[in-house]
């Protein structure tokens, strides 16, 4: 799934976040959204995933078939800053959510969501509860889960900003380890997650550069 | 608004193990819901306990007896006694019959000079069964025994003790003589939930009585109508305040663990199937308040009506703790999911 955004306008309370706007985000890849904090990589990355309305411009999906659909929330797999767990439910339970939501059998979500636990390296973790996760497993749980729902957008907006070095690294190499799986774009300022992506968007310039 | 995936049984589930663990962040409501089902419940068993001690000893002072005879004593009045002791067909009137003063009588086991008073069965429904009733202040045995009277006996029975207006705790009553067709007084016990105001015209009018006027006077009036006392008492309401209390708690709750909500909505959950997982996780804790209070009227017991009005002011607390939970976050669902993660409850 190809994002286009296409000469975007946002503003909040009269503050401009950005404008003139225009990148693009290829089809299974990962994409660094890159640019200093307050530069509006978050609201972008909220736009793009349609839980946020733009004041003028567009933003189109194309599935590669010729298409072009609006954003459609319920297709993104979103990984926000720090983790939002249920902290009292297991690993699996959390990483169950999201192919529970996309409809599958609770047998069929058991089995995906393993499959995304080990992916990740959580396996050995997946019956422990998530309040007592550290701060990278939790990271991570949030990645399988969005694995297991198999969605085709992946968002993850500064994953590493609770993270220290060693688990920023492993971060960055599951983003590596996952490209191809969907269409993942990192919202970050981070070298090391930036390194890891094939492309970069920057928030001044728009357009995808190789990374 | 958009849909998702989630099979109705599967949001069940997610509502469910959310709530059903000590260990969750609705744990301290699961614990307050259930101490607040107790709480109303007691505190309602204790009012009613409460009333029912008025009333019984209001019973006993009178309240509830009319006595009918003559208005002026110097113009006698004739009560017809089958008019008497037909107002027991009214629904309000718990016995009624004609009681005539008529001699006293020496007993080998109650004394001598013992008051003797006649009575319509009506009045005294133990007369269908016993010779003589013995007054409570004359006798305190419990099981039927015999009286020497004269060169005879006498089946008798003690009663309870009567309430003033039924002045035969100190003498023995007798059932009237089946030719007796009329007396002076009448007699009237009404049942415990109305009031003499409420009845006394009634009464009156269905009384076929000759002579001067007729005056129906009771022993006791109270300054305060005991029954609409208790019906407009304001902590009647106590389930419903404590169901809006927990509702509102719930709500808070809810708004502390927004994080966690966001995980839903962040995974693919649509705002529907989030509120109805929240909505599910309230209807468990308001129906541990509901099955908290259910047990607790069932446990202290009391008439059924009583057990009732406890069962259902306890569903009606349930069903208000829901609505205000669900009312007081139904706005999360809709939020911004991103915005809700960086909420951070």
């Amino acid at each position: 799934m190809q994002i286009d955004v296409v000469d975007s306008r946002l503003s909040f309370d009269g503050r401009v976040i950005f404008d003139s706007f225009t990148a693009s985000f290829p089809t299974g890849r990962v994409t660094a959204l890159v640019g200093p904090s307050g530069s509006g990589k978050s609201s972008l990355l909220s736009a793009m995933a349609g839980f946020q309305k733009l004041d003028s411009g567009a933003i189109h999906w194309s599935p590669g078939d010729g298409s072009r659909t609006p954003p459609v929330p319920t297709s993104v797999s979103w990984i926000p800053q720090g983790s939002n767990a249920i902290g009292i439910r297991t690993a699996l339970d959390n990483v169950l959510i999201g192919p529970l939501a996309e409809g599958k059998s609770l047998a069929q979500a058991v089995e995906t969501s393993v499959s995304a636990l080990w992916e990740v390296g959580l396996e050995h973790a997946a019956h422990r509860r998530a309040r007592t996760l550290s701060g990278g497993e939790l990271q991570r749980m949030c990645f399988a889960r969005a694995l297991a729902s198999d969605k085709p957008l992946i968002f993850a907006d500064e994953p590493s900003s609770s993270l220290d070095a060693d688990n920023t690294e492993r971060l960055a190499e599951l983003i590596h380890a996952l490209r191809a799986r969907a269409t993942i774009v990192v919202a970050t300022h981070d070298p090391l997650l930036i390194s890891a992506a094939e492309y970069q968007v920057h928030m001044r310039s728009g357009h995808p550069l190789a990374a | 608004m958009r849909r998702d995936g989630w099979s109705i049984s599967l949001l069940f589930r997610e509502g469910s193990k959310n709530v059903l663990d000590w260990r969750s962040r609705m744990a301290p409501l699961v614990v307050l819901a259930v101490i607040m089902g107790l709480a109303s419940v007691v505190f309602s068993s204790f009012q009613s306990a409460s009333f029912s001690d008025r009333l019984a000893e209001q019973k006993l002072a009178g309240r509830n007896v009319l006595v009918i005879g003559a208005a002026d004593q110097r113009r006698p009045v004739t009560i017809q006694r089958s008019s008497c002791e037909r107002l027991e067909e009214v629904s309000t009137v718990e016995r009624s019959g004609l009681l005539e003063r008529a001699n006293t009588v020496d007993f080998a086991q109650l004394g001598t000079n013992v008051p003797v008073v006649e009575a319509s069965a009506t009045l005294f429904p133990q007369l269908d069964a016993f010779d003589l009733l013995i007054g409570a202040k004359l006798g305190n045995q419990q099981k039927p025994f015999f009286v020497r009277i004269g060169s005879g006996t006498a089946l008798a029975h003690t009663v309870v003790q009567q309430p003033t207006g039924v002045d035969t705790n100190s003498a023995v009553v007798r059932g009237l003589a089946p030719g007796t067709k009329s007396g002076s007084l009448c007699v009237v016990v009404l049942s415990d939930l109305t009031t003499t105001e409420r009845n006394r015209t009634l009464i009156l009018s269905r009384l076929s009585a000759s002579g001067g006027p007729l005056s129906a006077t009771q022993a006791f009036t109270d300054t305060s109508d005991p029954i609409n006392d208790f019906k407009n008492r304001p902590d009647r309401f106590l389930p419903l305040v404590l169901g809006l209390l927990g509702g509102l708690c719930g709500g808070i709750l809810n708004r502390l663990r927004s994080s966690e909500i966001a995980a839903y909505r962040l995974s693919g959950t649509s705002a529907r199937s989030l509120f109805i997982i929240v909505t599910v996780e309230q209807g468990l804790i308001s129906g541990l308040f509901a099955v908290s209070a259910a047990g607790a009227a069932l446990s202290i017991g009391g008439p059924p009506s009583t057990i009732l009005a406890g069962l259902l002011w306890a569903v009606s607390g349930s069903m208000i703790w829901v609505i205000v939970s669900s009312l007081s976050t139904v706005d999360l669902p809709l939020r911004q999911p991103p915005s809700l993660a960086k909420d951070r409850g």
